[in-house]
């Protein structure tokens, strides 16, 4: 049985999905079989992401029961992963309840499950977090992000989930909080500080995984930083 | 080294954080109660505000609200130190629009440093309600 943990931010932008892609890819380098979810549904981007044709049977098409798991799991660059739908119309009856039941049979095939959820606290987010053992939180070192995340953070303990730590993404201007202090009012670690970096712009772009495409650009090294720290530490 | 306005009821946590500031090198101003702290406020134009919630009358939240509301003390930092310490407290203080929160106790150490880097650091934009 793996353990499954679910990629959460107070607020959008803080470029969690990315983070989820590229750690799940460097978790995998380091020997573990991953799968990767896009639980983000009514905001996928796993799929821009990797740079997989939308045409694919999607986790909208399990969460509406069209679909089984082995319809919609994919390999990509090391990974398997579930990818949202960007059509308007795969939003309908979705049921988001079934979420669960995908995170749990995935975790009976693969030792790390990474799942990313929607920002904010919705009914997707809470329902994200629940379905997995554990939180990884994602924030810029700015004010409105730290006092979200420190909202998920709440919510995810309240729902007796474990927190591993909060990465940094962005990191690099002179207006950033200092890491001492966020770890300060956030009462967690800083597990890892992922550098502004416009390689993973560029990546974005062109529709291909960061650390695939430029495995020595800074943010990718900072990523696979985290991921080694991860295994490590949550083994 | 900055003018900063501490603002607690509790005459002894004043004196030691006057101290402890004064150390730093930073001139210090007091306030025991809210009413006292809107007037030094206005009198003495601090740079940065340590500001308790517990206290009778007007409390911190009352006074960040008053001082986050107008347009000629907006731009004061004010950073919240109190024992309320919950991550609730925490959040409270931050969507009341703190520049920061402090919990007590605190060593002198890094109270000091945090009132240097919150010294050194633009306020946050007040956005009205």
């Amino acid at each position: 049985m793996g353990v499954s943990v679910c990629l959460a931010s107070g607020k959008g932008g803080s470029g969690k999905s990315t983070i989820c892609a590229n750690l799940g890819v460097a978790i995998s380098q380091l020997g573990y079989k991953t799968a990767i979810v896009d639980a983000d549904v009514e905001g996928s981007s796993m799929g821009l992401i990797f740079g997989i044709d939308f045409k694919v049977p999607t986790i909208h098409e399990y969460l509406s029961g069209s679909a089984g798991v082995e319809d919609i799991v994919l390999k990509a660059d090391g990974v398997e992963l579930a990818i949202g739908s960007v059509r308007v119309e795969d939003l309908k009856d979705l049921n988001i309840e079934l979420l669960k039941n995908f995170i749990k049979e995935l975790m009976e095939k693969y030792d790390v499950v990474l799942v990313d959820a929607p920002s904010g606290l919705g009914i997707d987010a809470i329902t994200a977090i629940s379905a997995c053992d554990a939180v990884l939180l994602v924030a810029t070192p700015d004010i409105l992000s730290v006092t979200n995340s420190l909202k998920t953070k709440v919510v995810a303990e309240r729902l007796g989930k474990k927190v591993l730590g909060l990465v940094l993404n962005r990191v690099g201007s002179a207006y950033d909080i200092p890491t001492k202090y966020i770890e300060d009012i956030m009462g967690i670690k800083v597990i890892g500080e992922v550098a502004e970096d416009e390689e993973v712009k560029k990546s974005l772009v062109e529709g291909k995984v960061l650390l695939m495409r430029n495995p020595s650009s800074k943010a990718a090294k900072d990523i696979f930083k985290l991921a080694e720290k991860l295994v490590l530490e949550y083994p | 080294m900055g003018k900063i306005l501490v603002v607690d009821d509790e005459p002894d946590i004043v004196y030691l954080i006057k101290k402890i500031l004064e150390k730093g090198g930073h001139k210090v101003i007091e306030a025991y109660n809210g009413e006292e702290c809107l007037e030094k406020v206005k009198t003495e134009k601090p740079d940065l505000i340590l500001l308790d919630i517990m206290m009778p009358g007007l409390d911190g939240y009352d006074i960040l609200r008053i001082l986050k509301s107008k347009e000629d003390t907006k731009s004061i930092t004010i950073a919240i130190l109190t024992a309320k310490s919950s991550d609730e407290d925490k959040i409270k203080s931050l969507d009341e629009q703190a520049d920061w929160h402090i919990s007590k106790p605190i060593d002198k150490d890094k109270l000091l440093d945090m009132v240097d880097w919150l010294l050194k650091s633009p306020p946050r934009k007040v956005l009205e309600r």
